[in-house]
């Protein structure tokens, strides 16, 4: 069975094809500002929650970080977010 | 609101009404009812709020304020409390403060309650129509900027509010005094020798503070809201070269939620608030070393030639 990755709940985001956009979470009221780069990492997530090969997929499907992107540098951004309490695994 | 401003009361009059049931006066939409033995709040008040329109003297207030001695410590003390609504929300001050604490206490007021509205802590000032919010960090030297346009023909909306329809850009007028600390109120007074000031309080937790009337503009109390236009960061620093950049959207969200008083407390809502507010802006950094290179700044901005 694969972990999921998934938003720690439901989140709004103010994004206006900048270098960085706002990822306001709606239970705890927290704003983060965050850098586009993991834009779509967490609008894949705000769809449905996925294991890190189905995310993996679809951002190379949407080309949302570049068809270059590793699983490596993926989990690193994860963590990242994780750390932040903006994404969490199950 | 009456036709009458406070520049009609004489110095018996006024002090009739601030030892006695309270002086009612507008501040924008809202109506303070004060009352004070002090003479430094009589003075203060003669000079700043001149042209501040009366309220009917047994009409509603939304802020109750006074000033009370409290038994014989006090009085040896040389304290007094600053009360709201007969509470104390704050420690007893010394007499020779009260006038600093009376505009804090204006402000305090505005913070805590209000929530109708998103509320920042920026001044605000406008020009043919156009209003520019300004937020501040302390020592940003927003006070010391909108006092400045005050003084060279813009309007001031607020020194320390900019308080916002939700759903729209639309700032509701809260003309007050503008607060200058330490070195800003020689700045100010070089700056325009005829600008009135009010009492100076030593030595507060702030340094020295006093207040410069700032309700100069033809249209400093009409009542109606203005769309802001403008979000404009400002950042003092001795000698530095002007640069006025435009900032990110988001980075303004950013600064913009982190300078309000009620961003948080007002939930998702206030995320939809601001997001609306930033989305009806331009918004800028501008840094700047001297009030004439930012009043210049200011002007560009009006004009549309940004950078130059």
């Amino acid at each position: 069975m694969f972990r999921v990755w998934r938003l720690t709940g439901p989140a709004r985001f103010y994004d206006r094809s900048e270098s960085a956009f706002v990822y306001y979470q709606v239970d705890s009221g927290d704003t983060h500002l965050l850098s586009e780069t993991v834009f779509p990492i967490l609008k894949a997530l705000a769809e449905k929650q996925r294991s890190t090969t189905e995310l993996l997929d679809h951002l190379c499907q949407s080309d949302g970080l570049g068809s270059g992107v590793t699983e490596e540098q993926l989990v690193q951004q994860l963590q990242s977010l994780s750390a932040a309490a903006i994404v969490t695994q199950d | 609101m009456t036709s009458q401003t406070l520049a009609s009361l004489d110095d018996t009059e006024l002090s009739r009404y601030l030892e006695g049931s309270g002086l009612r006066f507008c501040v924008g939409p809202y109506t303070y009812a004060l009352r004070s033995p002090l003479p430094i709040i009589r003075y203060g008040l003669a000079r700043l709020y001149a042209d501040h329109p009366l309220a009917a003297n047994d009409g509603f207030a939304d802020f109750h304020l006074s000033f009370r001695a409290n038994g014989l410590l006090d009085f040896l003390r040389g304290h007094i409390h600053f009360q709201v609504d007969e509470q104390s929300p704050f420690a007893a001050i010394p007499k020779a403060q009260a006038y600093a604490f009376l505009e804090w206490g204006m402000n305090w007021c505005v913070s805590v309650t209000l929530h109708e509205y998103l509320k920042l802590h920026a001044a605000v000032v406008a020009k043919n129509g156009v209003a520019v919010v300004l937020p501040g960090l302390p020592g940003a030297g927003k006070s010391t900027l909108s006092a400045a346009l005050a003084l060279r023909g813009w309007r001031l909306l607020s020194d320390e509010h900019a308080m916002l329809e939700p759903g729209s850009n639309k700032l509701v007028p809260l003309p007050r005094p503008v607060s200058l600390k330490n070195d800003s109120i020689e700045l100010i007074q070089a700056f325009e020798p005829s600008a009135i000031m009010g009492p100076v309080s030593e030595d507060t937790h702030k340094g020295s503070v006093a207040h410069l009337k700032a309700d100069l503009a033809s249209d400093s109390h009409d009542l109606a809201r203005l769309p802001a236009r403008f979000l404009v960061f400002p950042r003092y620093q001795a000698g530095a070269k002007l640069r006025l950049s435009p900032k990110g959207r988001a980075e303004s969200f950013m600064f913009a939620a982190h300078h309000s008083f009620n961003y948080s407390l007002l939930g998702e809502s206030g995320f939809d608030s601001m997001s609306r507010f930033i989305d009806n802006l331009e918004c800028f950094d501008l840094h700047y070393g001297s009030i004439d290179q930012a009043h210049s700044a200011m002007e560009s901005l009006l004009h549309g030639r940004y950078g130059a």
